[in-house]
């Protein structure tokens, strides 16, 4: 667990990281380092082939390798009771291939050397079927009605068709192509598994959900849930696909089940792509109309993308982006799947709004051009005042402002709008682009505790929820929201999370980690509020109503006559236990249909939203793009610690670099295997890459959305970036690429 | 990955009898391609035999040479002053390959030998003659956006992955090969072969061979030397294309110059016609632009690679112009 005697500041400080000198020490312990003695190592057999049977698994001779232990395969696989996720099918539970990598055998054995090896040993015979990985083969199943999580994903609202043939409308309509991609996070998933006798479970696993693997696993293996305990101290890197169930964490508890050992299986770096899910490729083709004075007529937003046969996820583009961004007067969503012999897809960093983004804030692009307007005021044209989803009023927006904001500090009034028009002193190409930035704000259920002990002439507080850090500052932002709302300095607070038997938690994904342990920890501070009120009897608070009572540096105090206080500690003395505790309440308020702070989900609309600007530079004679400058200014409520939230958004902005120029996870068509699963190959950003980064945020506490009025912030930075490089990319060379990534034979 | 022993020898002929009495051990310097294959099963060695430790490392200089020992780093050639002065051709093209990590480790004779990059190459379930003779090559049907344009079979058309050896033939340097009785030097452009019936054979070293070092001669144009790499992105990144040319400029004319490309040949590709067509020229765009285009006239696309015929002519040019510049400067 980190150092948190560090720990100097409230909400609002740029507080370094509480876990920052583990990590760079090396003293954090990840999932496949945990401290579990004589714990033997697992190593998955893939498969070779994409689609098909297998026949048989012969395992003799590996059996007889050195230091082998155990083989776990479909054959003595034991029957799963549900839980798994992510792949759809139990793991290991028919001898179906439906897609290359998928694991068919795991081997146990004393060293992860001989592990490999005796997995090389093992002979499996397919009956073997073409699989369908060209997204172009007309033979793919298409599905033109797709729901997701049950809900169509088609939308009409107006008259498209009749917008976009009116006379005097400009009308963009282009295709836009992102590819797969892999989210490639540093630390790869591993799951460690230690039995204690035949009905208790022990597990060390890299997840985005602590409470959710700890649930799952109990079901899958028919385990009372007070008899599983989960530990995630760190995450080293998650980007969604650590926010399933994958199939690897049941195999590695079956495996420890049948080795009679404790089983380390980590993934390896080839099994993260086709292992732990993608994010779809997707072909949208956008369509917009304006008028004159750039007022959105009609917005049709046609998504394909593909699904993979084990697997429900859609890569759903336009909801969280044409849905949301624009007042148009009229908008057309329509969405269709290909089923294609791939691994499964799944969430990644702001999934569906990045793709999503790329397409939309292109298509206005191309639109400000058509139009001889300037893209920023094209898009003030277009302000949604109100959601135009549910039509109800924002909770807090600030967009505009992160428009003038970023376009005075970028210097955006430089820009020339006819492209490639301008050049460097040396002679290279100079472009400027802008897109917006959004992503929804969202709450996942979950509760947290925060406990009050007397330390010398004062108290300490712990606060502590099951949750997990993916790396993100979750350790120190739980450290500085506990100081803020007891009014109490950081160095006296510590929290925890990372562990079953805390207070369940929600998943982190979908940015939704600040903002629901803000809800938890503000209402488990109110409850905590009330258990020392129960011990006011003979102090100034006597019989006072609680909602007069705040905390208020280091003691209870009367709002309405502040003289009236109690020092916390002599609370925590008159109660006579050890400490005093609050837990988060029972109420349902933490359902997204319940009441309180959600319920104020029927009078507003939550959501973030931000602005990138962007220059690029771009040699005459070789065209590598060279990402010169960002300038990113985001919305995204109370900041809680600016340190923590610029890394965030750098890490979004980074990523999203990839997207637009590098990125691209490439299968061959004939067998279905990747054939760029390494870190030479799959290009993600390397320093070199990466120039002048800047991130500004609006900081209005949104407190319509939770008492410390903060929403999440690491998906947004992402989602409109490569739109604004592509964007930046026209303007210096007049080369508009719609098909990312813009690699340099693209603008040959 | 199979079972293997370790050996590590103290000298050179010592090294070379190991190799000799077991055919299927292989050399180990920086190991940043063998361990790598090792672990992806493409070798499947009965020894390693540790080289690091022979002395090998060592750079020289006298009035008419360079010699890099073959054990020396990657890091070490392109950092030191001799070569950076008067080789810069070279010490950049070391640089713009690999990590700083890599290149700490990888030794330059290594990097001589240095394997694809092909993804079908480091795939044990892919046909690949190179890998597997006779297999077939799964990349002429399958991807091959990065693949080579010139110097291409039927067997193979995967690239030489190396930037140094790029260098190093416009360089023309000279490798110092060592058997079990002599030391013997093999000029570079006939020590990479070409690669005909079988792409497993690469090089002219026969069995035992032990590259001792590399000898770059000084010449009248080695010190303006360029190297030029379009990639992917701008580092820890193969060649799309580069280019790395000397060139003997005189009152705007070519008197002289050499040039060689990587990452779209079979072996590190000197540019013959395209030297041809340059000397006794006036350095300007317009003749750098036909020496390209002369030498990329054999060039021959794939489905995916086609892009690397004008991207291979606009990386000539960009060196010779910079290289051209150099002169002036």
């Amino acid at each position: 667990m980190p150092n948190q005697e560090k720990a100097t500041g409230a909400v609002g400080a740029p507080t370094r990281r509480t876990d920052g000198r583990e990590k760079v020490t090396g003293a954090a312990r990840y999932a496949a380092e945990a401290p579990i003695p004589k714990a033997a190592f697992g190593y998955i057999l893939p498969s070779t082939i994409a689609k098909g049977v297998i026949k048989s698994i012969d395992t003799s001779v590996a059996e007889k390798a050195i230091g082998v232990i155990a083989i776990l395969t479909p054959l003595n696989m034991p029957k799963l009771h549900g839980g798994h996720s992510g792949d759809s099918r139990a793991p290991f539970s028919d001898m179906n291939i439906l897609y290359a990598g998928q694991h068919v055998a795991v081997v146990v054995a004393d060293t992860p050397e001989r592990a490999r090896h005796a997995a090389s040993l093992i002979k499996v015979e397919y009956t073997e079927a073409k699989p369908i990985v060209d997204v172009h083969d007309s033979s793919a199943p298409l599905n033109e009605t797709p729901t997701f999580f049950g809900s169509p994903l088609g939308f009409k609202e107006g008259d498209v068709a009749s917008a976009v043939s009116a006379p005097g409308v400009t009308v963009v309509k282009q295709t836009y192509t992102t590819p797969i991609e892999t989210h490639n996070p540093m630390e790869m998933s591993a799951t460690v598994a230690l039995w204690e006798g035949d009905d208790k479970l022990v597990v060390w696993d890299s997840t985005q959900g602590v409470s959710n693997t700890h649930g799952s696993l109990a079901r899958a293996f028919g385990l009372k849930p007070e008899n599983v305990r989960v530990y995630c101290p760190y995450t080293g890197g998650g980007f969604g696909c650590k926010g399933e169930e994958w199939p690897h964490k049941f195999l590695a508890v079956a495996a420890a089940k049948l080795a009679k050992r404790p089983v380390r299986l980590p993934l390896t770096r080839a099994q993260m792509f086709t292992n732990s899910g993608h994010r779809p490729f997707c072909e949208q083709v956008i369509t917009v109309a304006a008028g004159t004075d750039g007022k959105l007529k009609g917005l049709r937003h046609f998504v394909l993308s593909q699904v993979s046969p084990s697997s429900t996820f859609i890569e759903t583009c336009a909801a969280g982006t044409s849905r949301v961004l624009y007042d148009t007067a009229s908008l057309e969503i329509v969405q269709h799947v290909k089923t294609m012999d791939l691994p499964p897809g799944t969430w990644m960093r702001a999934p569906g709004e990045t793709p999503g983004m790329f397409a939309l804030e292109s298509a206005l692009d191309e639109l400000a051009h058509e139009l001889k307007m300037d893209p920023i005021a094209l898009r003030l044209a277009n302000h949604a005042d109100v959601s135009p989803e549910s039509k109800k009023p924002w909770s807090s927006k600030h967009l505009k402002e992160c428009y003038t904001k970023g376009a005075e500090k970028f210097g955006w009034s430089r820009r020339n709008p006819i492209p490639a028009s301008t050049k460097t002193p040396d002679g290279k190409w100079i472009g400027y682009g802008m897109a917006s930035a959004t992503y929804p704000a969202m709450i996942f259920p979950g509760k947290a505790r925060v406990r009050l002990y007397k330390e010398g002439n004062g108290v300490r507080a712990v606060s502590a929820a099951a949750s997990q850090d993916l790396g993100t500052g979750t350790w120190t932002i739980g450290v500085q929201m506990t100081a803020t709302l007891l009014d109490l300095p950081a160095g006296q607070v510590k929290f925890e999370l990372g562990d079953s038997k805390l207070p369940v938690s929600g998943q982190s994904g979908g940015s939704a980690t600040a903002g629901s342990l803000a809800l938890a920890l503000g209402d488990a501070a109110e409850a905590l509020k009330a258990e020392l009120l129960k011990h006011a009897d003979g102090t100034p608070l006597a019989g006072i109503d609680i909602k007069d009572v705040q905390f208020k540096g280091g003691e209870l105090a009367s709002i309405s006559k502040p003289t009236q206080k109690v020092k916390l500690r002599d609370l925590v003395q008159k109660a006579g236990s050890e400490y005093v505790e609050g837990v988060t309440s029972d109420r349902n308020k933490f359902q997204p249909t319940g009441e309180d702070y959600m319920a104020n989900d029927a009078k507003y609309a939550f959501q973030s939203f931000g602005a990138h600007f962007v220059e690029v530079q771009i040699d005459d004679l070789l065209p590598l793009v060279k990402v010169t400058r960002v300038v990113s200014v985001m919305d995204i409520g109370r900041v809680l610690n600016p340190k923590t939230a610029r890394s965030q958004v750098i890490g979004g902005v980074v990523m999203g670099l990839g997207q637009a120029l590098t990125e691209d996870t490439h299968y061959d068509l004939r067998t279905g295997r990747p054939t760029n699963d390494n870190f030479a190959d799959y290009r993600v950003p390397v320093n070199s890459d990466i120039h002048s980064l800047e991130v500004e945020f609006i900081d209005v506490p949104d407190l319509h959305f939770n008492p410390i009025g903060c929403r999440g912030v690491g998906e947004i930075g992402i989602t409109g970036i490569a739109a604004a490089v592509a964007n930046a990319v026209y303007n210096a060379t007049g080369k508009r690429i719609r098909d990312l990534p813009i690699t340099p034979d693209k603008l040959l | 990955m199979n079972d293997f022993s370790y050996s590590r020898p103290t000298t050179t002929t010592e090294a070379i009898q190991t190799l000799l009495s077991h055919p299927d051990a292989l050399y180990l310097a920086g190991g940043t391609n063998v361990i790598d294959h090792l672990k992806l099963g493409v070798v499947t060695p009965s020894q390693l035999v540790d080289i690091r430790h022979l002395g090998l490392d060592k750079i020289s200089t006298d009035a008419q040479s360079v010699t890099i020992g073959a054990g020396a780093t990657n890091s070490a050639a392109a950092y030191h002053h001799e070569i950076q002065t008067h080789f810069p051709a070279l010490a950049e093209a070391i640089l713009a390959g690999a990590s700083p990590q890599l290149r700490n480790v990888a030794t330059t004779g290594g990097n001589l030998l240095q394997k694809t990059r092909c993804t079908y190459f480091r795939d044990i379930h892919s046909a690949c003659n190179k890998r597997q003779p006779g297999s077939g090559c799964a990349a002429l049907e399958g991807f091959n956006r990065s693949h080579a344009i010139l110097g291409t079979s039927d067997a193979c058309i995967a690239t030489h992955p190396s930037d140094m050896a790029v260098a190093l033939t416009a360089l023309e340097a000279v490798i110092h090969i060592q058997d079990q009785s002599v030391v013997r030097t093999v000029p570079i452009e006939a020590f990479y072969v070409s690669y005909g019936e079988d792409p497993a054979k690469e090089n002219v070293l026969k069995p035992g061979d032990l590259i001792v070092a590399i000898e770059i001669p000084r010449t009248a144009w080695a010190g303006h030397s360029r190297y030029v790499k379009a990639r992917d992105r701008s580092s820890y990144e193969f060649a799309l294309a580069s280019a790395a040319v000397a060139v003997d400029v005189d009152a705007g004319k070519i008197r002289n110059c050499r040039i060689a490309l990587g990452g779209v040949a079979t072996k590190p590709w000197r540019a013959h016609a395209a030297e041809a067509a340059l000397v006794g020229q006036s350095a300007t765009p317009v003749a750098f632009r036909a020496a390209a285009e002369a030498e990329l006239a054999s060039a021959k696309a794939q489905k995916e690679n086609g892009f690397k015929i004008e991207l291979c002519k606009r990386v000539m040019v960009k060196a010779l112009q910079e290289a051209a510049e150099m002169r002036r400067a």
